[in-house]
């Protein structure tokens, strides 16, 4: 059988797709982001402070996770709840609404009930 | 030339190859008080803002109904909210009227929601306590089990819109529609004393899932006690059974307003009520202790 044009298309779509879908499910990779009441922003993993609020918040960012530093809300349940560094991890600090989360491609579940 | 069959063949190749893993789109947004995201497959994504629309509106309905009423007693809230007030009154026969839609008006003494944080003396809870038994001078608040109703409302949305997988999770009031391509939804229930361990992994289809908590609004009073957020209504005080009170149920409301009444119950006045009513429980009691009730264990991860 001779190889049409349309056959080599449709081959060559082919494997692109399954590039495509291998390299889209290469699990385990992780993306940390910031939420606030307007937008979901990814932060690179890398050293840093950034500083929320006026500088009334404070997230500390390393090449592991990061974290809430520093904050003035009254209970400092984002403080408490330590370092945001493996898959499904939040810190939320709600009178700031403010949260991090980490992100995975593939995770052990969906959902945090707390 | 291939034929129009292998052609076909081909692209349906394609899109399986595609649709095998189905992605998913989650939004993020502050919304009653809490973090809410909502999940729905990639394809499906315009339906996230109607769902989001649903939510914000009836969040607002019942804040207007609510304060309305907590100003004037003889306000007519909107029939829906009206409903969803009667409805609390399952959860005060179910707790013997330790729950109550007016706990508000005991929590409130306390500084909660915002502060700032006191201890009432105990002639001011007897008065509160007072009031409630009569339902005068009372404080209307249906946080317990709202959340519940408009997360089940939001679902709704997605329902109508022929989508039949999606999660809607309102910090912890969740309701998993339908499954993943390849397995059902999985929640995990946080450990209440690490909150970066988890104590049980549930799998959920067409069910919801909520969990009530000491920990997460919380204040420590000048005599080194936590006071926490939930009040048993006939004494003014925290219950002080429990950790955290998980519970599965077919609807979001059951689910959020049953995790906060069977707080106030101890557990074996929990295991009555929940073989009773057919929803699973999961309790972490203040020793430590987990028990699984009414059938938890069958949700959990194989």
């Amino acid at each position: 059988m001779k190889r049409s044009k349309l056959d080599i298309l449709i081959i060559s779509a082919l494997i692109a797709a399954s590039l495509f879908y291998m390299l889209n499910v290469s699990g385990g990779e992780k993306r940390l982001y910031l939420i606030d009441t307007k937008k979901k922003e990814e932060i690179k993993l890398k050293d840093a402070n950034i500083s929320l609020d006026n500088g009334h918040v404070i997230i500390q960012v390393t090449a592991e996770g990061a974290r809430f530093l520093e904050s003035d809300c009254p209970n400092k349940v984002c403080i408490k709840q330590g370092w945001v560094k493996n898959c499904g991890d939040t810190a939320v600090c709600v009178p700031k609404h403010l949260a991090l989360v980490m992100e995975c491609k593939e995770q052990d579940y969906d959902a945090i009930s707390q | 030339m291939p034929s129009l069959f292998a052609k076909i063949l081909c692209c349906l190749l394609i899109v399986a190859l595609f649709g095998c893993k189905e992605s998913y789109k989650t939004e993020q947004f502050y919304a009653m008080g809490t973090f809410v995201s909502i999940t729905v497959p990639e394809k499906n994504a315009d339906i996230i803002v109607n769902a989001r629309s649903k939510i914000t509106s009836l969040e607002a309905a019942v804040k207007e109904d609510t304060e309305k009423f907590n100003r004037n007693p003889r306000y007519k809230p909107r029939p829906a909210v009206a409903e969803l007030i009667e409805r609390g009154s399952s959860y005060e026969l179910i707790t013997d009227g330790r729950f109550s839609v007016y706990a508000a008006t005991i929590s409130k003494l306390y500084g909660f929601p915002e502060g700032a944080y006191r201890v009432p003396d105990q002639s001011e809870l007897d008065t509160a306590l007072d009031n409630i038994s009569r339902g005068t001078n009372v404080s209307l608040d249906l946080g317990a089990y709202a959340k519940g109703w408009i997360v089940d409302e939001a679902i709704r949305t997605i329902k109508e819109a022929g989508i039949k997988t999606a999660m809607v999770n309102a910090g912890g009031d969740l309701y998993a529609l339908g499954k993943r391509p390849d397995r059902d939804w999985r929640v995990a229930i946080q450990d209440p004393k690490n909150s970066r361990d988890y104590i049980s992994i549930v799998n959920l289809e067409n069910m919801a899932v909520a969990t009530s908590g000491d920990y997460e609004r919380a204040f420590k009073a000048p005599d080194g006690r936590m006071i926490f957020h939930i009040f048993d209504a006939t004494t003014g005080q925290n219950p002080e059974y429990y950790h955290s009170v998980s519970v599965i149920a077919p609807t979001t409301e059951e689910a959020d307003g049953l995790s906060t009444a069977f707080f106030l119950i101890n557990p074996s006045e929990v295991r009555a009520k929940c073989a009773k009513l057919k929803t699973p429980v999961l309790l972490y009691t203040v020793n430590g202790n987990l028990m699984k009730l009414c059938g938890w264990e069958k949700f959990e991860k194989k």
